[in-house]
């Protein structure tokens, strides 16, 4: 169903990439992943991934900025991203979207959530 | 000189005994955490497995695999919700971890009971819940806390107002019983309007905060009622709960208590118009850019939500430091 897509993973807690990475694998998607935002946007220009999901606090660069980055460049400028957060105020929400963000997930968060909206996200690709 | 000498060896001695006995158990302590990550490594495909429901037949017999694939499964409970926190309830219970805590919950050592209290919260069981309302009671302040936080986490209507009642008789700190409400969410909310017309007024205030962040436009009559509260805290904390709530036929009883005795009422509530967003109280909020302090910086950071360019208009013309202040915000936001 996934055609072997790549995904890009990025989070500072090891413990939620496992849990991202085995879902996604599972569902037969590639999963590059990343500990900080610096690594996962050098991994996005690298490898073009058909989607990411990045968490927003992470050290060095968070995940508005990561977005942000994506979208400046015209070879990752397509990329969807999902935002994977705790931060749910709407304030937060709107500025994700505002930073060129196509969805967002709360933390925690539901693995099967996360996979469906994953395959509606490469889907409209 | 001998004397001297034979105490020098002596500081010495215990000096490299420390330093040895330092080093002992670093390398047991350093030996225990290497084991305790490969056993991690193994077990990790079986706790993912089990996350997602899959069904798993080798689930380890011996007591030390056991505890790492608990403490592992523990940690991903904290991170997941929906489907996969069910297959974790269901793990923790038919697997007997959660059995383990609550036997923990009795130990002697307060740590232990701790650990276990904060554990039950991660595993969200509602086997846990009698055990751990009963865990309030505890001697120690550390397992009351855990058992707050985690009773909050496990989600039973009926702990609310277990929370509540050690809240008003000191057994909780307003913080700790405030965010295990706020967990709990709406199913917290009959407990809450109750404890809002609670005779304590440490209770009622904590109440009516929570009402600002729990509660729909039902709750509107009490939050109105509570803006008479005999006491200034209850009021202003009503009025920043009708702020939050939304709810725009809170805005004239609003615009009354920016009349209030009280500064920091009519401060709260100077702020609350700025949220209920209606443009026609600008120039009520601008008359209040005079009054005290709080007030005046509350009723300027309202009306730069309200107006933001007629702030920045005014703020030209007068010499308002706190008009100033929003003027400069907003063009720095520019």
């Amino acid at each position: 169903m996934s055609d072997g897509q790549r995904i890009l993973l990025a989070d500072d807690d090891p413990d939620i990439r496992a849990l991202v990475r085995y879902r996604l694998q599972k569902a037969g998607y590639e999963v590059i992943d990343a500990g900080d935002g610096q690594t996962a946007l050098t991994l996005a220009q690298e490898h073009h991934p058909d989607l990411a999901v990045l968490d927003v606090m992470m050290p060095g660069m968070d995940g508005f900025q990561v977005t942000a980055a994506l979208r400046a460049d015209s070879k990752t400028a397509s990329i969807p991203v999902i935002l994977l957060t705790a931060r749910v105020h709407a304030a937060d929400v709107e500025r994700g979207f505002a930073a060129g963000a196509d969805d967002y997930i709360r933390k925690p968060f539901s693995p099967q959530e996360l996979l469906l909206r994953v395959q509606r996200a490469v889907g409209r690709r | 000189m001998n004397v001297i000498q034979a105490t020098a060896t002596a500081v010495l001695s215990l000096g490299l005994l420390a330093v040895v006995s330092l080093m002992a158990r670093r390398i047991v302590v350093s030996n225990a955490e290497i084991k305790r990550r490969s056993a991690e490594q193994q077990l990790q495909p079986l706790a993912l497995a089990l996350v997602s429901g899959e069904p798993v037949d080798d689930v380890p017999g011996d007591p030390s695999g056991q505890q790492v694939l608990a403490a592992m499964l523990t940690r991903y409970a904290r991170q997941v919700s929906g489907e996969s926190r069910e297959h974790l309830i269901e793990f923790f219970e038919q697997h007997g971890a959660v059995a383990v805590q609550l036997d923990q919950l009795k130990s002697k050592q307060a740590w232990r009971r701790a650990t276990a209290a904060y554990a039950l919260g991660d595993m969200r069981s509602p086997q846990a819940r009698s055990a751990l309302e009963h865990a309030l009671d505890d001697r120690d302040v550390s397992v009351r806390f855990a058992a707050a936080r985690s009773l909050g986490r496990v989600g039973d209507q009926r702990s609310a107002l277990e929370l509540l009642r050690a809240y008003e008789d000191g057994r909780l700190v307003v913080s700790v019983c405030g965010e295990a409400l706020i967990q709990l969410g709406v199913i917290a909310l009959p407990a809450v309007s109750v404890a809002a017309s609670s005779e304590t007024v440490t209770v009622r205030r904590l109440a009516l905060q929570l009402l600002g962040q729990l509660a729909g436009p039902s709750e509107w009559p009490l939050l109105a009622k509570s803006l008479t509260d005999p006491s200034a805290d209850c009021r202003a904390a009503a009025c920043v709960a009708l702020g939050e709530l939304g709810d725009d036929r809170a805005t004239r009883l609003l615009a009354q208590s920016t009349h209030d005795r009280i500064p920091k009422v009519r401060a709260s509530a100077a702020e609350a118009l700025g949220r209920l967003g209606d443009p026609s109280q600008l120039d009520a909020l601008l008359t209040l850019l005079s009054s005290d302090f709080d007030t005046a910086r509350a009723a300027a950071v309202a009306a730069a939500r309200l107006d933001p360019e007629r702030v920045v208009q005014l703020a030209s013309l007068h010499s308002n430091p706190h008009l100033r202040e929003q003027a400069d915000r907003l063009k720095g936001q520019a």
